[in-house]
């Protein structure tokens, strides 16, 4: 017995070791102390393997048409995991090979929500309905679909019956953003937790725990947040978009060093995040580095489009706040012809103001909030058209209340609702 | 979508492993460096949207393989296995999960409705997995740490739901002497005794599926392949029970009512604290092989009792897409549809009693004297009172053992060549026995034991 107590503390050490090393590292499992394992072993899914496999596999058998849809399928994955857009073109070209296999359309589907033509993305998901009304993962795609064009009605309605026929990570985690955009945090929060408690492998897990992070994050709690995105990167290292918003956190927190050598870290494996590291150094002082940042911003976004892919809203919402606003509202109407989403409606009616017409911008701020959303910014945004209206006593509530659900929610914004609400108290 | 392989991943088995890195290294050598010079940088892919994954592998609820026979040892009980969470890595934690309802059902009139059902529903009380890395451990011992609990309940219409078993112990994960020393003594802890007679055993144990690859993957891909006789070099978690034959009987008389169906099926509760059928498994393969490919998450989510009026379950198993892929990829000739062979031996069981070509007595309802409201419903069907075989073959009814699949089935039958056999024809015709050697050799990673649970200790 006693040996078992003092064995306890090492215990609690080589679990909490192997737990990061070797969990989710197949195979390695206590190798100290066992014989290693025999191989073959199988392992954790991982994209990058299985198309090695599909690969060597169609050589062989180049009409086997269910193994180009899965072979598309996983370069989808890759792209998701990676940010890598190349893997689009060999997606969609793996993916034709397979047509009309139903998965084959689902992935058209959901390759066209990741390239952002989400009216195509619901072409394919409509048609993927009809040739097979039960295969569950075609309704994934219709959400992503509706969520993003704006027809939050319908997006319940697809989601709900997928919650019905297959509760699972898919749909949980779907809901879980609908809640979340609704400012139905706990609901949010309940089914993040239980799409975490299903994830089998690595990345889900760190993908579901960086939901629940963000979830606290937006709710104005740094040090939750910062734990849960540290919870994710240990799951999974690779987990870039934990990193940039452990990143985030760590600058509210005040710990700039910190912040400074995640977002470095996080900007060299996925340029994504290079806007709103630019905006802390900018917030700190370093114009020359922002500078840069804002420069491979604007490189990615010509080297997107030469991989048909146009993100709009990114583009949009950067001119709005560092570069021209004109160009800003007229990357954002075109987008807002196509979707009607809150988010693009916030970044319109942002941009709107930016360009000094605030009456409009007014208009589009208030389309951002219909669905009851708890959302900083975009409070913060309506506060500030509200200011630039004369609206001194609506100003004073947006701004209180953007600071009241996360008074981070920007390096810039909050100090400047602070001094702007100081100066109208 | 990306599930290639679905439950045997035999393509997967082949290849070299890889590693979690990979996705990284790649990652990181494109972008390494490049990121402040703008044009030699790689792009990315749009993020302004909320991207989460579109499916993944949803092993907990996965059940691979379901057995019935009756027990070699006390040929008056019945055994049942169900198998869940497959391919099961050495050393690594697996637990069921604690918002699932695992069912065995029991049909002993044929109408598709259960005359019995054990549930098993499960508690953590160590560590929920995979969350070592986020709580305090309570544990009084080291295989605490991994530690489950179960319910088990018997729930038959009309009748109050009767607790058997509560706060029982499931064999844990075998992780290795460290964490959960004396495994064998674990193992025996988790075999339990019902009231009323009759065991129990829930948890880890080797996976006791095996069979002729060249069979799995002519049957399940339509792909010829080196014959290669394997097991499976992992585990799984058993759910197995025990009980007399009295239990399961019509009428509680296995004399005169002596058939019985089997089928488990997991349920997982929805964010409206409903219960929804994800999983269902009955004859092994028949979801993967005479389901097709866009029907399976349906058939996953349906009732036997509502098989006959889906218009799928009977139509496919009449005219299966899969007799002509292997009929084009092996150069043999699988019989012209309508299949009333396949039919006869999925969905109602072998009788002379409806007409069916295959005639033999062997094992539907309709051979229960007291049985009514028959229906065409999929379920592994058992005749408890066919005597238990001195040597059982590994090909079953083919070869003349009456006791072996498709009568229930064995933990030493070789289902998918069995199968593949009866798609391509037999018993009703003369088919094609010859495409897989009989003399391959074939086995079970782990041999299986002589008593209760049957299943060997976890493979290591």
């Amino acid at each position: 017995m006693r040996r078992v107590r003092k064995a306890l503390p090492l215990l609690g050490c080589v679990l909490l070791g192997c737990a990061l090393l070797a969990w989710f590292t197949p195979g390695a499992w206590l190798r100290r102390d066992e014989p290693p394992p025999t191989p073959p072993r199988r392992t954790a899914y991982e994209p990058a393997a299985f198309i090695d496999q599909a690969q060597d596999h169609l050589r062989r058998y180049p009409g086997d048409t269910r193994t180009w849809a899965d072979l598309g399928g996983a370069y989808l994955e890759q792209a998701r995991r990676t940010g890598d857009p190349a893997f689009y073109g060999k997606a969609e070209g793996a993916l034709r090979r397979s047509l009309p296999h139903i998965d084959a359309m689902i992935g058209m589907g959901a390759l066209a929500n990741a390239r952002h033509d989400f009216a195509l993305a619901l072409r394919w998901g409509t048609r993927a309905r009809s040739a097979a009304p039960y295969r569950w993962p075609l309704y994934a795609v219709l959400t992503d679909a509706y969520v993003e064009l704006g027809q939050y009605a319908k997006a319940d309605q697809v989601l709900r019956h997928l919650l019905d026929g297959r509760p699972d990570l898919v749909s949980f985690t779907r809901a879980a953003h609908l809640f979340h955009l609704r400012g139905q945090t706990a609901r949010a929060r309940e089914a993040l937790e239980r799409a975490r408690d299903i994830a089998s492998d690595p990345a889900d897990y760190a993908f579901c725990v960086w939901q629940l992070g963000e979830l606290a994050w937006s709710d104005g709690d740094p040090r939750a947040a910062l734990s849960a995105y540290t919870e994710a990167l240990a799951a999974d290292p690779s987990h870039t978009p934990s990193l940039a918003a452990k990143a985030r956190a760590e600058a509210a927190l005040g710990r700039l060093a910190d912040a400074r050598r995640d977002y470095a870290d996080a900007v060299t494996r996925s340029p994504s995040f290079v806007v709103e590291y630019g905006e802390l150094l900018q917030h700190l002082g370093d114009r020359d580095g922002a500078r840069r940042l804002y420069a491979v911003f604007r490189a990615q976004v010509r080297l997107q489009a030469a991989n048909g892919v146009s993100d709009s809203l990114a583009v949009g919402r950067y001119e709005a706040d560092h570069g021209s606003p004109a160009v800003a509202v007229r990357e954002l109407r075109a987008e807002w012809g196509r979707r009607r989403s809150v988010d693009v409606a916030d970044a319109l009616g942002w941009a709107l103001h930016q360009a000094g017409r605030h009456t409009e911008a007014a208009r589009y701020a208030a389309y951002a909030d219909r669905l009851g959303g708890r959302n900083a910014l975009f409070a913060y945004h309506r506060g500030e058209i509200s200011r630039a209206l004369g609206r001194t006593s609506a100003a004073h509530a947006e701004l209180t209340r953007a600071l009241s659900i996360n008074p981070y929610f920007s390096p810039d914004g909050p100090p400047k609702a602070r001094a702007e609400l100081g100066g109208a108290a | 979508m990306l599930n290639l392989i679905g439950r045997r991943p035999w393509l997967m088995a082949a290849a070299a492993s890889t590693t979690v890195l990979a996705t990284t290294v790649l990652a990181t050598t494109v972008l390494a460096g490049a990121v402040l010079l703008g044009p030699a940088m790689n792009a990315v892919t749009a993020t302004s949207h909320w991207d989460a994954p579109g499916t993944f592998k949803d092993k907990v609820i996965d059940a691979s393989d379901l057995y019935a026979f009756t027990s070699p040892d006390k040929p008056d009980t019945v055994t049942i296995v169900a198998n869940y969470i497959p391919f099961q890595i050495p050393y690594k934690p697996y637990q069921f999960d604690t918002n699932v309802q695992y069912d065995l059902h029991i049909d002993n009139t044929g109408s598709g409705k259960a005359a019995i059902t054990y549930r098993w529903t499960f508690r953590n009380k160590g560590f929920p997995v995979p969350s070592l890395l986020r709580r305090e451990h309570q544990a009084a011992g080291p295989e605490s740490l991994v530690e489950q609990s179960f319910t088990l309940t018997k729930l038959r219409p009309g009748r109050p739901d009767q607790t058997l078993i509560r706060d029982g112990y499931v064999g844990p994960s075998d992780m290795g002497i460290l964490i959960t020393p004396g495994y064998q003594g674990l193992r025996q802890k988790a075999v339990l005794d019902l009231p009323g007679g009759g065991k129990v055993f829930t948890g880890q144990a080797a996976d006791p599926f095996f069979s002729d690859n060249k069979a799995v993957n002519l049957l399940r891909f339509g792909i010829p392949f080196p014959p290669i006789a394997t097991g499976v070099p992992m585990n799984v978690d058993s759910l197995a029970i025990q009980v007399p034959k009295s239990e399961l009987a019509l009428g509680g008389d296995p004399t005169a009512n002596p058939v019985v169906g089997v089928w488990t099926t997991a349920a997982r509760k929805s964010l409206n604290g409903e219960y929804k059928q994800v999983s269902r498994l009955g004859n092994p393969n028949f979801n993967e092989v005479l389901i097709p490919f866009a029907s399976r998450d349906r058939f996953n989510g349906m009732r036997p009792q509502d098989d006959a009026g889906s218009g799928l379950v009977v139509e496919s198993t009449r005219d299966p897409e899969q007799a002509r892929t292997v009929e084009r990829q092996a150069g043999v000739k699988a019989p012209a549809p309508p299949r009333a062979d396949l039919e006869e031996i999925y969905l109602t069981g072998l009788t002379t009693k409806r007409g069916g070509p295959l005639k033999d007595d062997l094992n539907s309802q309709l051979l229960n004297r007291d049985a009514s409201g028959f229906t065409s419903t999929e379920q592994l069907r058992l005749n408890m009172s066919t005597p238990v075989t001195a040597k059982p073959h590994k090909y079953g009814y083919l070869k003349g053992d009456k006791q072996g699949y498709p009568n229930g089935r064995r933990l030493t039958d070789d289902v998918v060549t069995v199968n593949l056999r009866m798609l391509l024809g037999e018993p009703a015709g003369p088919g094609a026995p010859g495409l897989i050697d009989e003399n391959n050799p074939v086995y079970l990673t782990a041999p299986i034991t002589g008593s209760f649970p049957y299943v060997a200790l976890p493979v290591h």
